[in-house]
């Protein structure tokens, strides 16, 4: 029972981390587009 | 647990579709829940752009625009606010489509590859655009490192074009797998108890 509400936990962060990482990658891989060299 | 299947939840219900000479469509759950998003998302923005007192949710949106601004000012060097609303509508709506699929009985329309790589391969057509917006005939210089002895340059060119194609699935792979093995992993723990 606290197992699960442990998973729920984790499952609201990686909510969160996975729309940071979205972001913060497609953002890098504008800026390779726009600062090239 | 007679018949349990953990994969049962990512099931797309069709609620109507046409095929006709016209061409084909159909409005299924993962349309719904993606307009659904949609209109979270511009109630979200809409709602903080005001000029009265805010209120805890209005400023937790705000603390958000900022946080998505900081991550834009950090990677991305070019003027102060541009491009902040494309990447932070893109944020609202990942962050609001995995926190509503955590309510029971709900759907996770990021636990579906089709939606996710939509996102990337949106976002792969919208880079190259701009690049070449940017720099014109100048773009192709992209795939070519500086200071490169010459006969490798064949080599190192197909090198990174494969690397930049394969942008597209990473970025998608690794939101769609993140989701559906946690919304899997909290099926079957749940079905223990």
């Amino acid at each position: 029972m606290c197992i699960v509400f442990l998973v729920i936990g984790l499952e609201f962060a990686i909510a969160f981390l996975q729309a940071y990482v979205f972001v913060v990658l497609i953002s890098i891989y504008l800026n390779d587009v726009i600062n090239t060299h | 647990m007679l018949n349990f299947d953990p994969l049962e939840q990512f099931s797309i219900e069709l609620y109507s579709s046409f095929f006709n000479t016209l061409g084909t469509g159909s409005f299924s759950s993962i349309g719904f829940m993606s307009i659904f998003v949609f209109f979270l998302v511009m109630f979200c923005y809409y709602s903080s752009n005001s000029v009265f007192l805010l209120n805890k949710f209005q400023k937790g949106i705000i603390s958000l625009f900022q946080f998505v601004l900081g991550i834009l000012k950090d990677s991305l060097s070019i003027k102060k606010y541009s491009f902040i609303l494309l990447f932070f509508s893109t944020f609202l709506f990942i962050f609001i489509s995995n926190l509503l699929g955590m309510i029971p009985y709900s759907m996770t329309i990021t636990s579906h590859l089709i939606l996710t790589l939509y996102f990337s391969l949106a976002f792969f057509i919208g880079n190259n655009l701009i690049g070449i917006c940017f720099h014109r005939e100048k773009y192709f210089v992209l795939f070519l490192p500086e200071g490169v002895p010459t006969p490798i340059i064949p080599f190192l060119i197909l090198i990174e074009y494969v690397s930049y194609i394969s942008r597209i699935f990473s970025l998608a792979i690794r939101l769609f797998a993140n989701m559906m093995s946690g919304h899997i992993l909290l099926k079957i723990l749940i079905s223990f108890i």
